[in-house]
């Protein structure tokens, strides 16, 4: 009788097999990558403004401190939207006619809110405080990272949980002293000098042996700024 | 030691009803597929297919609404959804240990049930996994049970014996599938010879895998096939014991028994075979052709199997009982004395009925050799199987510690929905699988018929197709 | 069989629904039924409408990322308010006038919790059920929001043109023709405006009426000492406190304080071995009653009787002339009472409960006299109502007036006449004679839908305002939040208009009114009004104690009701009725509040409903109940036809232990046709059997059944008094139960009992919690002790928990189905004869185990051990196995089991508590000592770089507790309140041979019965 299949048809079957493994595995590998990529996490995509602020213009060429805006951010868990009085302080004196800042002029004479859209979101079962991380050495840039940077505002980190968790789970490799959190320029002392510099600057006492890098140095921190750093991994820390 | 086996087959009642040559036993049973199918078949099919189409509509509205549908509540948070679970993947355990155990074993009488009960397994492992997924409050979240790698950097909890679950049931029903394919292989390469449309050449063609019954063949054939069944023959023990575990795993009276991995698989067992009397007699009442090969010899065995794993059955509930007044502890007491007496006493007391007193008929010969006693009897053990695992989940949960908590369960019209769509499924799958598969295994048959009773088919001396050329079989493999 | 169920619901509240005009405007302004609980298939419809929301929150629960919101930017913000942090202002929430001083927590301009205020005498820093509920009136959508003529929505400006057109007609004759109708009020700025108006209008007359009033306590005093006055109780000083048909430890302007008080002298230490004795004698069990270390249950009729018998034996200077004797029994009790009481001159306390006629009270008020308590437990003041009065009185009259069609104009400030007056004056069929009537009230209820015009009242936190504590004190209420709806007018307002000062704000009535009451002078005005707001008392308005002294050859007749007393007791056949204020609704203003309704009811353990209670003896001579052994496992009440004076009234019977036998009690309150979409159709309305002449009880009622049944909600499985579970009660280790006497021979009672317990070995390694893993880095290890001998079981905890914790209301078809929420609640065992059972309350939260059962077996990890020894849950990684709830041997998780929290109405919104997640649909969710509070705390301490003082984080359950039955704290601090407690000798662990080493442990409850009198519950080895 005639021979239902041909030859080639071994190749094709062998392939098939092999075929449906690889597929596994990149199903499963192309998953978890996805899922960390900015496209998955919106990272560094600006979403339109009601009024195109220039965090590189305010922050860094002016030099205005984070906390003339976000003054709640050292007391609160919110760091706070800017009222538009605050815009006002100085946009009553300079641009006061910029067609740009119209929306901040009517908001504030008429009393009506200005709706920004979110640029960091985090879901609701999630507790962040800013009060807390900014009292106890973590820089701004930690997690706006590049911010002094960004004509237009965009969310520079994943804010994904594993993200957060690096940090939960080994703060040192990330804290910075106190004095330092709302400098934008702030870098790791690579040299001993550097180091003693730093440390000497904001009267942080090391016994003995100087810290060489940023791990010895975040422990040190940790250490003397009380961080319980077991407990920064509960669940009920940021979650209720 | 094919004397040995000669020699029971002669005392014993035969395992073939009449003389049979390897033509016959291909013809009768791989013909079936391609034969017009009785009307029964039609009316049953229908009806699973009804009922299947009931349990889709079920699962929806339940993800739709919530679990709230179900009559489920504090303190009884495990309602129809895990008894069915345990139910079904106790029913799922017959065809592994007739495959695996009794091959071990060198039960010749396995061969023409054994391609039926494996069926029988799959299907009711597919209804079994339906009810943990379903019965979680957030089902789309379910796959967390799963360890991949995710942006939560969280992994599952692997004290859990929920956890355990998940991997005990999916490795068992892979190996079911696998096991029931590889055997499948030879009589899908007859079938294919015999097709003669098209259409069913190339798919049972692709199916098995180009086999050309070579001798190299026959023995990868072998080695596979007992490779598996050294898999599968732990799996029987360890699915139900960590089923059982997730029980037992609990502190809560009635759960937390030290007994329940081999009281369970026992049980398990017991349902399994019931299960496929359940099956099996029908079937031989639609398929006058099978009658042959599935003799009364076959339902005699099965039954025995069921009477002895029954009073195992039986000898864990005394346990219990004996456990709950030799413990002195009083959560244990008022447990077994709320089981026997309180608001569900009639469940249990059905419970012993079904399981303990009827199979003991089964101690009679006329009994076990009236196909229509056997049937009820199996209907009636399956049903006692169920009402155990009611009494178990329900009566323990109910009231356990603190009488403030105390409160009574009763299921809702979705708890029945969704249990008789499973049945319903289950039904259908069966009679799709004997609508388009060789029922029995036919190359294990011929084999059989060629150790009793020699060779005697092949006249014109070319083997039929699946025809053993040379004599290493699973058995003898089994022993060398 | 639900569906059934359901069915009668959606009917039930479908036939309020139907052709009724305002009804109609109401649902065109979106007040869809929708806002009762999930319950029915109503609700079910919703879900599918869900569906898609749902499916989107599958999707969100598996992938965190949403597209962004918008944040909404203020244009100015006011200095004190600090983005996303709360304030507090104190304020007042007022029952019937009186104020229970409160402090308010507000998030971004919204009220989201109430708390007690220290300063306050009527709170002393905690509140009751009631008070937690306020919170949610504000936010209930079903509120009136525009004023109605005949039901058509219309502006303001008609209605003050009319009015002022009727004005001007009574001007005439010096408003002859005007008639006021209010609750009791306390408010002396309010008052000052009637009284200004009755100025203008010499021949208006001004009523009041509550439903429960103090009729009866007024005219008491009114006999005993020739004037109104108003007793308060100094319970600190009390040894012995014998309560006659009175609840004064739940009910009334002062039961917090009281409750405080109470419990007091009652906390039994190893170094504080005292505790007070609380004798009570009443028909239905109450509050009070439960807690009493001796409770005699009598009919209501006959408790003069033993107040007679008792002043008797300490002879009185009182002449009572009475008829009808006590039993043996009955007699026995008084004797020993007295003898007790006696023994405790100037620190003994006899209290008369509002049900009782004012010749007990006068007997009562003799006794305490003969006791030399006058001045020492017992002080009397003046009123504090501006225009004390008896209501019963004035509604009579007021009704006469109507009859005769003298009333012109009617303005009705508040109350609900048409519902709660009494039926023997149809004061429904009168109001429609009234050619002007106007109703202001927060709901278009019953008596708005007779009126020509509903104005839509403002509540008190929404506006300024001010009131009077049981002690005078006055509390300025302050608004929290601008008002919700743009034509609410509060009764101040609404006088001010009638005055012609429409135009001025509420804030100047209140402060102008003050400026001239001269309390300071003008120039402290401003530092004293400043302090009063703040700390929500007002100084020097507490009102002087009065020396008082009892009229000579006082004499009293018991009135003639007594006399069937004579007659054989009440029979089956002859019953007597009772009426009592609801636990929850009071007097049923609180209908349509979800939160009280679905709060289990303190005694009988029932939401949602009242039904007719009765003894066990009683319910079985009705044929309620078979004498089948297992009692009532039934969801369902069989419903009986009482009738009494030719009113018949068909309600749900249900037997309650400890009930006194031939009598049946019925709770105020339900009902209601109009009370709103969760309050309408709900339970029984007693009222339409009471009449003035009988407003609390009276006799030769008859009940028969009707063969049908009614659906029941409640909490707890009754047939516990059944004698299998009291079994298991005695043998189970759930609560640890001695006498005074037992713990001061040894107090190490749980030894006793239980022999040493020590530390069981466990397979699982135990967590450290080492106080110093570095010096200046304090770890904390959170625990709680809860003290059963001070718990009343008033609920006020669960409620505040609720309120904290976001906790949904689930509806009267889920409780039947036992998935209420809470997750703390109050569990009651019975102990002895169901004719009179001693009763142990016990408020069970999660009990933090330190091998917890539930964490082992969480396949996702979603509930786990915190460094601080909680167990954390974690909403958002939960996927609902459930197995965590089975395995927790003190069931104290809560599932939902469909997506409870669901608000068609945004108002709803702004009730959630921001710090707690709102949970979805398939999550289990439990008590985590109010981690949100916890971590505050953390976070303020951390950043101030010290230890979290003791006491510094307060529970909700805590702050609440009217009697300080529950302490928090931690236990590495060995100095702590909590570790105090927790070295206390009759410390107690719950299901301790589990060895789950619960976090939340117990004192033992301690009782301090009277030898003389029989116990058979105190036998020995009870717990």
């Amino acid at each position: 009788m005639a021979q239902v299949f041909k030859r080639y048809h071994n190749t094709v079957a062998r392939a098939t097999i092999g075929g449906g493994l690889l597929a596994l595995i990149a199903l499963v590998l192309g998953g978890s990558s996805i899922t960390r990529s900015p496209w998955w996490t919106r990272a560094g995509e600006p979403p339109d403004q009601p009024v195109p602020f220039s965090h590189k213009h305010h922050a860094e060429e002016l030099g205005i401190d984070c906390r003339y805006c976000h003054w709640s951010v050292t007391k609160s868990a919110h760091a706070g939207v800017p009222p538009a009085e605050v815009c006002m302080t100085c946009h009553s004196q300079i641009w006061t006619n910029s067609p740009l800042l119209q929306p901040i002029r009517d908001s504030y004479e008429k009393d009506q809110p200005i709706v920004w859209n979110k640029v960091n979101d985090l879901p609701e079962f999630v507790y962040f405080d800013h009060s807390i991380h900014v009292n106890k050495g973590i820089g701004c840039n930690e997690c706006h990272a590049g911010i002094e940077k960004m004509q237009l505002t965009a969310k520079s980190q994943p804010f994904s949980m594993w993200w957060c968790l690096n940090c939960h789970r080994n703060p040192e490799k990330y804290i910075r002293p106190k004095g330092e959190v709302f400098n934008m320029s702030y870098k790791v002392p690579r040299t001993a000098e550097e180091m003693r510099a730093l440390l000497e600057k904001h009267g942080i006492q090391w016994n003995g042996k100087l810290p060489r890098n940023q791990e010895e140095l975040g422990a040190l921190l940790v250490n003397q700024y009380n961080i319980h750093k077991e407990q920064l991994s509960d669940c009920s820390v940021c979650h209720r | 030691m094919q004397e040995a086996i000669k020699a029971r087959a002669i005392q014993e009642p035969p395992l073939f009803e009449r003389e049979q040559t390897y033509e016959r036993i291909t013809a009768q049973i791989g013909d079936i597929p391609f034969d017009r199918h009785p009307t029964a078949w039609t009316i049953t099919f229908g009806l699973g297919f009804i009922g299947t189409t009931l349990l889709i509509f079920a699962l929806v509205w339940l993800v739709l609404i919530g679990t709230g549908i179900w009559g489920i509540n504090q303190p009884v948070a495990w309602g129809f959804a895990i008894i069915n679970f345990v139910w079904w993947i106790g029913i799922g355990h017959a065809g592994t240990l007739i495959s695996a155990i009794l091959l071990l074993m060198r039960q010749a009488w396995r061969m023409s049930i054994n391609r039926f009960a494996e069926a029988m397994t799959i299907f009711a492992v597919m209804c079994a996994g339906l009810f943990p997924l379903f019965h979680t409050g957030r089902p789309w979240a379910a796959y967390w049970l799963f360890p991949l790698p995710n942006w939560l950097a969280l992994w599952p909890q692997f004290r859990s014996p929920l956890e355990w679950d998940v991997f005990a049931v999916s490795t068992y029903f892979t190996v079911s599938v696998l096991f029931w394919y590889m055997g499948l292989i030879p009589d899908l390469a007859a079938v294919r010879d015999r097709a003669k449309s098209q259409l069913a050449k190339v798919i049972s063609g692709i199916l098995s895998w180009g086999w050309r019954n070579s001798a190299i063949h026959w023995m990868r054939f072998d080695s596979a096939y007992l490779l598996l069944a050294g898999l599968s023959t732990p799996l029987v023990l360890s699915v139900h014991s960590v089923v059982s575990l997730d029980f037992a795993i609990s502190i809560v009276p009635g759960w937390h028994v030290t007994l329940f991995p081999p009281y369970f698989v026992a049980g398990a067992i017991y349902s399994g075979f019931a299960m496929v009397l359940t099956l099996v007699i029908p079937f031989r009442i639609f398929y006058p052709k099978l009658r042959e090969y599935i003799t009364m010899h076959h339902i005699d065995m099965m039954a025995k199997v069921m009477l002895a794993t029954g009073l195992i059955v039986f000898y864990g509930y005394m346990m219990e009982a004996f456990f709950g007044f030799y413990s002195a502890n009083l959560f244990e007491k008022g447990m077994i004395t709320n089981r026997m007496f309180g608001p569900y006493w009639h469940v249990y007391w059905a419970l012993i009925f079904c399981n303990g007193l009827v199979p003991q008929s089964l101690w009679f010969p006329k009994v076990r050799h009236n196909l229509f006693w056997v049937f009820i009897i199996s209907l009636i053990v399956n049903t006692g199987m169920w009402l155990e695992r009611f009494v178990i989940v329900v009566t323990s949960m109910h009231r356990d510690f603190t009488p403030s908590a105390w409160g009574m369960y009763g299921p809702t019209f979705w708890d029945w929905a969704t249990y008789i769509g499973t049945l319903g499924f289950f039904t259908m799958m069966m009679f799709l699988f004997a609508r388009f598969v060789p029922m029995l295994a036919m190359a294990e048959l011929k084999d059989l018929w060629y150790r009793l009773y020699g060779h005697r088919g092949g006249h014109d001396g070319h083997a039929p197709a699946g025809e053993p050329v040379h004599t290493p079989t699973p058995t003898s493999g089994g022993g060398a | 069989m639900e569906a059934k169920r359901n069915e009668d619901r959606l009917w039930r509240s479908w036939n309020e629904w139907v052709d009724t005009p305002e009804l109609k405007a109401q649902t065109q302004r979106e007040f869809a039924p929708e806002a009762a609980p999930h319950s029915d298939f109503v609700s079910r419809r919703q879900f599918l409408k869900l569906m898609g929301a749902s499916l989107a929150m599958a999707g969100l629960s598996a992938c965190g990322y949403k597209p962004q919101g918008p944040i909404i930017a203020r244009a100015k913000i006011p200095e004190e308010a600090l983005p996303g942090e709360s304030l507090y202002y104190a304020t007042a929430v007022t029952l019937s006038g009186y104020a229970k001083g409160v402090l308010a927590r507000v998030y971004e301009g919204r009220p989201i919790k109430l708390e007690g205020n220290e300063l306050h005498p009527a709170s002393l820093g905690a509140t009751d059920a009631i008070t937690q509920a306020e919170i949610l009136n504000l936010y209930d959508p079903d509120r009136s929001q525009s004023l109605l003529k005949f039901g058509q929505i219309q502006p303001w400006q008609v209605f003050t043109s009319e009015l002022t057109q009727q004005l001007a007609l009574q001007q005439a004759k010096q408003g002859a023709g005007i008639h006021l109708l209010t609750g009791v009020i306390t408010s002396p700025s309010l008052a000052a405006q009637i009284q200004a108006f009755l100025k203008a209008y010499p021949k208006a007359k001004w009523y009041q009426w509550e439903a429960v009033n103090n009729d009866n306590l007024y005219a008491g005093t009114r006999l005993a000492f020739g004037e109104f006055l108003n007793p308060i109780y100094r319970l600190r000083q009390a040894k012995v406190i014998l309560a006659l048909d009175s609840d004064f430890l739940y009910m009334g302007p002062a039961a917090v304080r009281y409750a405080r008080e109470f419990a007091d002298g009652r906390r039994v230490r190893e170094n504080q071995r005292e505790m007070n004795r609380l004798y009570v004698a009443e028909p239905m069990p109450t509050v009070t009653g439960f807690t009493a270390d001796h409770r005699l249950p009598i009919h209501s009729s006959r408790i003069g009787l033993l107040a007679a018998a008792i002043a008797r034996a300490i002879n009185a200077p009182i002449q009572i002339n009475a008829t009808g004797q006590l039993t043996p029994d009955e007699q026995k009790w008084a004797e020993v009472v007295a003898r007790d009481l006696m023994a405790h001159r100037g620190e003994s306390v006899v209290i008369v409960g509002e049900a009782q006629p004012p010749e007990v009270h006068a007997i009562a008020f003799a006794i305490n006299a003969a006791l030399g308590n006058l001045g020492k437990t017992i002080v009397f003041t003046a009123p504090p109502e501006a225009k004390p009065t008896l209501c019963t009185e004035d509604i009579r009259t007021l009704a006469k007036e109507m009859e005769a069609g003298q009333v012109e104009v009617l303005i009705m400030l508040g109350t609900n006449p048409a519902y709660d007056a009494p039926a023997d004056l149809n004061f429904a069929e009168l109001i429609p004679k009234v050619p002007f009537s106007v109703h202001l009230s927060r709901y278009t209820d019953e008596t708005s839908a007779l009126c020509v015009w509903h104005i839509p009242e403002s509540h008190p936190f929404e506006t300024w305002g001010d009131a009077r504590a049981f002690d005078g004190t006055v509390t300025i209420q302050q608004p929290l939040i601008f008002p919700l709806y743009p034509n609410t007018r509060s009764a101040l307002e609404l006088m001010a208009t009638l005055n012609g000062q429409g135009g001025k704000q509420p804030f100047e009535l209140v402060q102008s009114h003050w400026k001239s009451a001269k309390i300071v002078p003008d120039a402290q005005f401003d530092a004293f009004w400043r302090k009063s707001v703040h700390d929500g008392v007002m100084a020097r308005t507490a009102l002087p104690v009065k020396t008082v002294a009892l009229r000579t050859n006082l004499s009293v007749n018991l009135p003639t009701w007594t006399a069937e007393a004579q007659l054989p007791q009440p029979t089956p056949t002859s019953l007597e009725l009772r009426f009592a204020p609801d636990p929850t609704m009071y007097d049923g203003r609180y209908a349509n509040n979800t939160w009280l309704q679905e709060l289990p009811k303190p005694v009988s353990r029932i939401c949602w409903d009242n039904l007719a209670f009765m003894s066990l003896k009683t319910a079985r001579e009705l044929g309620v109940v078979g004498n089948e052994k297992v009692a009532f496992v039934h969801d369902s009440a069989p419903l009986i036809q009482i009738r009494v004076n030719g009113r018949t009234l068909i309600a749900a019977a249900y037997p309650i232990p400890g009930h006194v036998d031939n009598a049946i009690t019925l709770h105020l309150g339900y009902g209601r046709t109009r009370a709103g979409s969760s309050g309408s159709g709900t339970g029984f309305n007693a009222y339409t059997l009471r009449t003035s002449d009988a407003m609390w009880f009276t006799s030769g009622a008859e009940a028969t059944t009707t063969g049908q049944r009614y659906p029941v909600a409640r909490t707890e499985e009754h047939h516990l008094i059944e004698h299998e579970q009291l079994d298991s009660l005695h043998h189970r280790p759930i609560m640890l139960i001695g006498t005074l006497k037992e713990f001061n021979d040894d107090p190490h009672l749980t030894k006793k009992r239980h022999g040493e317990s020590g530390e069981l070995p466990s397979m699982y390694r135990g967590y450290k919690y080492d106080r110093y893993k570095n010096p200046n880095n304090y770890r904390y290890a959170w625990a709680m002790v809860i003290d059963p001998t001070v718990c009343t079981g008033c609920s006020a905890c669960v409620t505040a928990c609720q309120a904290e914790n976001n906790i949904p209301v689930v509806g009267k078809t889920e409780v039947i189905r036992q998935r209420e929420m809470f997750w703390l609640r109050i569990d009651r065992y019975f102990k002895g004869s169901p004719d009179n059972p001693r009763t142990y309350q016990l408020p069970v939260p999660c009990m933090q185990c330190e091998n917890a059962p539930c964490e082992l077996v969480c396949p996702v990890a979603a509930t786990v051990h915190s460094e601080e020894g909680l167990n954390q849950m974690v909403y958002n990684r939960c996927v609902g196995t459930r197995y965590c709830s089975n395995n927790c041997p003190y069931k104290v998780r809560r599932f939902n089991y469909y997506r409870y929290t669901y608000y068609r109405q945004p108002v709803l919104h702004l009730l959630q508590n921001p710090d707690v997640t709102v949970r979805g649909r398939g999550v289990m969710e439990k008590c985590t000592y109010c981690v949100q509070r916890i971590n505050r705390a953390r976070i303020q301490a951390k950043k101030e770089n010290r230890r979290i003082r003791d006491g510094e984080i307060v529970p909700a359950c805590q702050q609440a507790c009217p009697t300080g039955a529950i302490t928090f704290g931690d236990i590495n601090d060995p100095d702590s309140t909590v570790s105090r407690l927790r070295r206390e000798p009759h410390l107690f662990t719950m299901l301790e041979e589990l060895n789950t080493r619960p976090r939340t442990t117990y004192l033992a409850k301690i009782e301090n019965p009277n030898p003389e009198l029989n116990m058979e519950a105190h036998d020995a080895g009870s717990h």
